[in-house]
């Protein structure tokens, strides 16, 4: 009895490795991509572009790309697989982007690969490059291979500069929902030389304009807290004012009058007085920029709100704001009241500094 | 646990988590009732339902809930192999794992309650460190979602009750382990503290669930846990959903070997049949059929048909509490 039952666990042991074994993958021989770029190659074909790392003896990082096209994008991930001497794998994608001429005709699509994937991180940064996403992934930029460059890119825009805080799970939350539109940071090889160059606005998965440069300050302080950035306000003709170490504080309110809401955004701004051309820095100066600053900001807003309305997208989410405060929200009314709602931003600008001279 | 929050929210949308607080009351109420039964009679289901129903019904009843408690099981193991199958290892067979898994639940069931008992409470240490996963995702969160409150009518909040009281159940194993417990009734205060705290956790897990995403995007999400555990990163490990997965196993295994041992228990006290030999039957059942269900749509039906007939054992447990109490104050009338 003893015996049998010591056989009868070698056997399942011995059933389990043998049976269950799947493929091993070795880090040192799988290709993991890094960055990935679509472009459109006419028709419903999509031009897929991965970036590899190439590490070499001398420490430094090199750059391959491999680029097919098809239809669907896992079956151009076999295509490379036919030039690539090891496995491509996607575990470890850092960005994705997507060429301007595509996102016009809608990623909705495409993005299902990314989302479908359990080995792709909520955590990927997606962008939308002005010109041929292959052209920009084919060069090597930094010290590092060009996934990793973007991503420290954008990154790093993100958190000192004045792109909101967006990955593919904001991305994903913004498509799906019904009162929300999405957005992504516009790139732009320049040269040598990659470079942020704006916001890029979405409605139903389809890219439809950029973002005014000058609003972006505002798009990002209306969407989240901002912490160290640089405004420019104009004062006059040729006065200029560079306001520091900016910290926002947006606060969102909602009044209903006569069954139409009413938003009221209040925006604290605190900042510090960093460069000023051609404007003393007098106490009555001094209170000149910062009103000049709150009437600049608002105008910058309403603009902004406005042609929203007009494109009749979201990206800020006020449809959020009234849903989560209004009881029995019919999402149909809401989006035939959003073109013609009130919207008001009203500001309060705190200069606290002026550096270390008068 | 893992994927429960999605028939939550879409019934009861941002009002889900109160779903969660509702349920967690009703199985209070439920423990209550099942101690209540068996601070009366000191014994368990089997004897409760001779007792109540005489021996020939009751047994017939006793053999259905242990059927029922086989497919149960059987789900559990099913549905963690797929999240294995899905999330790791796409081209792992189902019966190797099933087997190797099973082999574990036959150790363990076999060595008695005690070891029983060992494995479910290392299995709520071990893997207490998930807790502190859940408030990752709250950096990229907004708990606007929530708002408003009380926004769903009284149909659509019972339909979410009944969907999230089924991830209470195993409380009801209660009526077959419960002549192990030294001191018996002594140990209510602790069944209700474990709900309390069982409510507390899937009320975490439900608000997170509900800030993390969108309406509209949970409801396209199978399992919103795993999809959490995606945005956590870490220096050492890119995917933090494996070792999630990974950990998941230690989770899912003393649900197994309990309802397992409950099974072959019941078994061996009506039909006097041994219980290693009821175990392995029970074992064998459960590894045929796991190897059998292939597909994900097949899987999806199973599941839906036993979160179906586990509706009626919440609705059983309340009845039998009814008939258990009227022939108790029958018999005494009659003696």
């Amino acid at each position: 009895m003893k015996k049998l039952k010591i056989a009868m666990i070698c056997f399942v042991i011995f059933s389990a490795i043998f049976f269950g074994r799947v493929t091993t993958q070795i880090v040192d021989d799988v290709n993991m991509a890094s960055a990935v770029g679509y472009d459109y190659a006419g028709g419903d074909r999509v031009k897929l572009t991965t970036v590899v790392p190439v590490f070499k003896p001398d420490k430094s990082v090199g750059n391959k790309t491999y680029a097919a096209s098809d239809e669907l994008s896992k079956e151009t991930l076999r295509k490379l697989n036919q030039s690539s001497s090891r496995k491509m794998v996607n575990g470890k994608l850092e960005v994705a982007v997507y060429s301007k001429e595509l996102a016009e005709r809608g990623i909705g699509d495409i993005v299902d690969t990314l989302e479908r994937d359990p080995s792709i991180s909520e955590r990927l940064l997606v962008a939308i490059v002005d010109g041929d996403a292959e052209q920009l992934l084919k060069e090597k930029y930094g010290d590092r291979d060009t996934g990793v460059f973007l991503s420290m890119l954008i990154d790093q825009n993100i958190d000192s500069g004045l792109v909101p805080t967006y990955n593919f799970h904001n991305f994903l939350n913004n498509y799906y929902s019904k009162l929300s539109d999405p957005f992504l940071p516009l790139i732009q090889k320049n040269g040598k030389y990659v470079q942020i160059k704006g916001i890029a606005l979405f409605k139903d998965g389809r890219y439809i304009q950029n973002l005014k440069q000058e609003h972006q300050f505002v798009f990002k302080a209306l969407l989240e807290k901002l912490k160290l950035v640089t405004y420019k306000l104009k004062l006059d003709e040729d006065a200029f004012v560079a306001i520091e170490d900016i910290n926002t504080r947006h606060k969102v309110r909602v009044k209903k009058i006569k069954g139409k809401p009413e938003v009221t955004v209040e925006l604290t701004v605190k900042g510090i007085i960093r460069e000023s051309k051609k404007i003393r820095t007098s106490e009555a100066a001094v209170e000149r920029i910062r009103k000049g600053m709150e009437k600049q900001l608002e105008d910058q807003a309403d603009e902004m709100i406005r042609t929203f309305q007009k494109a009749q997208i979201d990206p800020l989410g006020f449809g959020h704001e009234v849903r989560s405060r209004m009881r029995g929200f019919d999402y149909k009314k809401w989006l035939e009241q959003y073109p013609n709602l009130k919207i008001k931003v009203k500001t309060q600008v705190d200069i606290l500094e002026k550096g270390v001279i008068e | 646990m893992l994927s429960f929050q999605r028939q939550l929210a879409k019934t009861a949308g941002q009002d889900a988590w109160m779903a969660v607080v509702l349920s967690g009351m009703i199985i209070h109420l439920m423990i209550w009732m099942i101690y209540s039964m068996l601070n009366k009679d000191k014994g368990d289901l089997i004897s409760i339902h001779q007792q109540t129903f005489g021996k020939w019904p009751g047994n017939l009843l006793s053999t259905i809930y242990i059927l029922f408690m086989l497919l149960q099981t059987i789900t559990v193991l099913r549905a963690y192999i797929e999240i294995v199958q899905v999330w790791m290892f796409p081209v792992l067979k189902t019966w190797p794992l099933a087997l190797v898994l099973l082999l574990i639940v036959y150790y363990v069931v076999s060595s008695g309650f005690r070891v029983v008992t060992g494995v479910c409470f290392l299995a709520v240490v071990v893997p207490s460190y998930l807790i502190l996963t859940f408030f990752v995702p709250i950096e990229f969160s907004n708990f606007r979602n929530l708002l408003p409150v009380f926004d769903h009518s009284v149909t659509q909040m019972a339909l979410s009750v009944k969907t999230a009281s089924l991830s209470f159940s195993g409380f009801e194993l209660l009526l077959f382990y419960y002549p192990f417990i030294k001191q018996p009734e002594k140990s209510q205060k602790w069944a209700h503290l474990g709900n309390l705290l069982t409510t507390l956790l899937y009320l975490l897990v439900v608000v997170v669930t509900l800030a993390f995403f969108d309406q509209e995007y949970l409801k396209r999400v199978i399992w919103p846990t795993l999809m959490m555990w995606k945005i956590i990163e870490l220096p050492f490990v890119e995917r933090f959903e494996i070792i999630g997965v990974t950990s998941w196993a230690i989770v899912m295994m003393p649900i197994i070997c309990l309802m397992v041992w409950s099974a072959s228990r019941g078994i061996k006290k009506m039909y006097k049949i041994k219980q290693r030999k009821s175990l392995v039957f029970l074992l064998f059942i459960c590894f045929v059929i796991c190897s059998l269900l292939s597909e994900r749509e097949i899987i999806q039906q199973f599941n839906s048909w036993i979160t179906n007939i586990g509706f009626f054992i919440f609705l059983y447990i309340p009845f039998l509490f009814v008939c258990y109490h009227i022939r108790f104050k029958l018999k005494g009338k009659g003696q």
